[in-house]
């Protein structure tokens, strides 16, 4: 720790070099931040599903009669099931987009426990049809208030009446705790078939609660058969098994964050082992000085390695600082659609990363300053 | 002047053997953000040539009313009858209208790697032929109506070990044989696809909805005339499209998504490469400063000495350029790739490093290398002359 202020001096030897070291690889760091934080929180958000539930949905997207609800909840170790009917829809102009889910408020809320709201919005929105909750998201980004009557624009369910704005009444509120950031309204399922223009009487998806989570592959088969021989089948897979199914849609997105990160990180070795090569050559007589009033050979060389943690370890904590800040920002822009929160674990591998390569590059000044001889640098050429 | 500039940068690059790594890491650098940023805008454009290509102006395809894929649309018989008779519709010497009603489901298959994905099975009328003439068999043969027989398209098969001629899948109902492998003139989404008699298809997933019509027009002038019939409607509630136009709508957003992402990390991987430029010309200019000085003091310009270290600049970053397009295009080029637009199947794209993209590539390297060369340019031309060569 005493040799701090050494180190620290040491580094900023050459300020203008130092500094645009550290700015190049802090860029790095950051697209690292940014790349593994949409990376990380996706899987992450796969990862919150829950092993008790089922999604039954046809393999076509086709959409289901909700009269099979009332068949899947006979099925043995079926605890109770509700529908899903997502939409986009947009507040006052096409950029601000939200999410719809038409739900039945009185399951909806036993079968998701993650998504939070007050009983007593929730029995106000059921009893007023037009009655909606808000997320708390949507709720800051719109300036909403409970008792606020908005219109809402869902370009891909027309009304009957004409046209596609669904007036919209705010009794309350939700959180949603595993996407805190996605703006999301909870309206009626009723409202919304009883006024829509096609596809009456029918949910995009049905939500299956299970007793027994280890027997979610004998239910969905009991699921499955009872619509085998229907015109609208059904393929009922775990939650976890959708959201991946979800996930591959676009592409695979591990693959491309790894390619572009070895390219990006194999260009970082170069350039902090360049740096430091360079600030070593030039200080050779530093170096033998403090030899000569008796460093050890290893102390030296440890020096140096410490020099290149520092530089690695402040790029790594601007960069990575950086993309915690931008990642948020990049939630609103995209509307919510990516989640926008940097796993810690991204931190922690940031870091390490940043010693690795910290490691790497200071091996080979490091391994000449350990056989520096005291008489070859001092003398005069 | 010219000569001015020759000998300052013959000056500068006399000193590039010495600085041989900073100079690598700066082309490194370039070639890596070339690489990433051109790789990425490919991808985004194989996609759109692939949707692109499936469409023709002089047909149309119809989907019930506010579907944006074919998957999420459905189309009764009579509905679907009442289509393919409109007026404006082509029909061929036996006067049948030129038109496919056409089934299209998702089903799964093992992949080349093991792993499950999810392929489109279209079920095609008996005019399919006439109607998408860039489609042909180019190994076995055609399905024969009725019989549980399916072709797949080459880009499709290349993806799936099991699609030979002569394999047989499961579907739901019992096995399916490949008799044919198609290819499509430009590519297109239908290689990615399997295709089998739409009525065997129906009756075996005990479907009575068709997802999709689609049309050959008399001529790409009729297309306001047929589209204004079938719209006008309501009992039809459908929608109806130019059929390039529908591809275009649906690669747009996908190309955009690439477009960007590729803008992003290659910008900030150009502000990494602009620092580490900076570095490298910094060194250059203070390691010659002893050099660059003595000319000034014999009566050379400062515009030649700005103009010579903006060339090293430029000259490191278009090198990097180079050696970036030039990797991208050995690692990608050809390369197929799968993407599941909308909760559709798979589609597979070949990405293809133009030369447009190079030019792009090489663009974007050249403002690193001013951005990089801009203030140690200003730094050398300002050196002190008799500062410079008191002690050298």
């Amino acid at each position: 720790m005493k040799y701090l202020p050494l180190i620290w001096s040491g580094l900023w030897r050459w300020r203008t070099r130092t500094t645009m070291t550290l700015l190049s690889a802090a860029m790095a760091f950051f697209l690292f931040g940014m790349l593994k934080g949409v990376d990380g929180s996706i899987k992450q958000l796969a990862g919150a599903a829950h092993i008790d539930r089922l999604i039954s949905g046809n393999p076509a997207l086709l959409p289901l009669p909700l009269a099979y609800l009332r068949e899947v909840e006979q099925v043995p170790g079926v605890a109770a099931v509700t529908y899903a009917n997502a939409a986009m829809g947009s507040y006052q102009k096409p950029a601000n987009r939200l999410f719809v889910y038409a739900i039945d408020p009185r399951q909806y809320f036993s079968i998701y426990p993650e998504t939070v709201a007050a009983h007593s919005d929730q029995d106000s929105m059921r009893r007023n049809p037009a009655g909606i909750l808000v997320s708390l998201s949507a709720a800051r980004m719109f300036g909403w208030k409970r008792g606020d009557r908005i219109t809402i624009h869902m370009g891909s369910v027309p009304r009957e009446a004409g046209g596609a704005d669904w007036p919209m009444e705010i009794m309350g509120f939700c959180d949603y705790t595993t996407s805190p950031d996605t703006p999301i309204i909870l309206m009626n399922y009723a409202y919304l078939d009883a006024a829509r223009l096609s596809g009456k009487g029918t949910v995009q998806r049905l939500i299956v609660l299970i007793r027994d989570p280890g027997r979610s592959g004998a239910i969905s088969g009991a699921v499955d058969s009872l619509f085998a021989n229907s015109p609208i089948t059904t393929r009922t897979e775990t939650e976890k098994d959708f959201a991946q199914a979800q996930l591959s849609q676009i592409g695979d997105v591990g693959f491309f964050v790894n390619a572009i990160m070895s390219a990006v990180f194999f260009t970082l070795l170069l350039l902090v082992a360049n740096s430091l090569l360079r600030s070593f050559r030039e200080r050779r007589r530093e170096f033998a000085v403090l030899k000569a009033l008796g460093f050890s050979d290893g102390k030296v060389a440890v020096l140096v390695i410490a020099e290149a943690a520092m530089l690695c370890g402040l790029s790594a904590l601007v960069g990575l600082g950086l993309a915690r800040g931008v990642l948020p920002l990049l939630g609103r822009a995209t509307g919510g659609l990516l989640p926008a929160l940097m796993p810690p674990s991204v931190l922690f591998v940031g870091i390490a990363a940043a010693m690795l390569v910290a490691l790497a590059s200071g091996a080979i000044p490091a391994w000449r300053a350990q056989r520096l001889s005291i008489a070859d640098a001092l003398s005069v050429h | 002047m010219l000569t001015q500039f020759r000998a300052v940068f013959a000056v500068l690059l006399g000193g590039i053997g010495g600085r041989a790594g900073a100079s690598a890491v700066t082309i490194i650098g370039v070639a890596g953000v070339v690489g990433v940023l051109i790789a990425i805008l490919a991808m985004g454009q194989g996609f759109q040539r692939t949707l692109t290509a499936t469409g023709r102006s002089d047909r149309a395809i119809v989907v019930s009313k506010g579907a944006v894929y074919e998957g999420s649309s459905s189309l009764a018989r009579d509905s679907a009858m009442r289509i393919v008779s409109t007026a404006g519709v082509r029909k061929n010497a036996q006067n049948d209208p030129i038109a496919s009603m056409e089934m299209l489901i998702q089903i799964r298959l093992p992949g080349n790697d093991g792993a499950l994905r999810a392929v489109s099975l279209r079920g095609v009328g008996r005019r399919a032929q006439d109607l998408r003439p860039e489609i042909r068999i180019v190994q076995g043969r055609m399905f024969q109506p009725g019989l549980r027989e399916l072709i797949a398209g080459r880009a499709l098969q290349s993806q799936f070990k099991g699609l030979k001629v002569g394999d047989r899948i499961m579907l739901e109902t019992g096995p399916w044989a490949i008799v044919g492998l198609f290819a499509a003139q430009n590519g297109g989404a239908h290689d990615s696809e399997l295709f089998g008699d739409v009525d065997a298809l129906m009756s075996a997933h005990h479907r009575t909805n068709f997802q999709s019509v689609t049309v050959q027009l008399d001529a790409p002038s009729s297309y306001a005339g047929f589209s204004a019939a079938l719209e006008s409607d309501a009992s039809l509630a459908v929608d109806v499209h130019r059929e390039d136009q529908f591809y275009a709508a649906q690669s747009r957003t996908i190309t955009r998504v690439y477009t960007a992402i590729g803008y992003f990390i290659g910008i900030v991987m150009a502000v990494g490469a602009v620092f580490a430029a900076l570095n490298t010309m910094y060194a250059a200019v203070a390691a010659q400063a002893g050099q660059i000085a003595t000319l000034r003091a014999v009566g050379f310009g400062a515009g030649a000495i700005l103009g010579a270290v903006f060339s090293e600049a430029l000259l490191l970053a278009l090198a990097g350029a180079l050696l970036g397009a030039g990797l991208a295009a050995l690692l990608f080029n050809g390369r197929a790739l799968g993407i599941a637009p909308g909760a559709q199947a798979q589609l597979f794209y070949a990405v293809r490093i133009t030369p447009q993209l190079a030019m792009q590539g090489v663009l974007f390297a050249g403002a690193i290398g001013l951005l990089g060369g801009l203030f140690p340019a200003i730094r050398a031309a300002r050196i002190p002359v008799a500062d410079a060569l008191r002690v050298t």
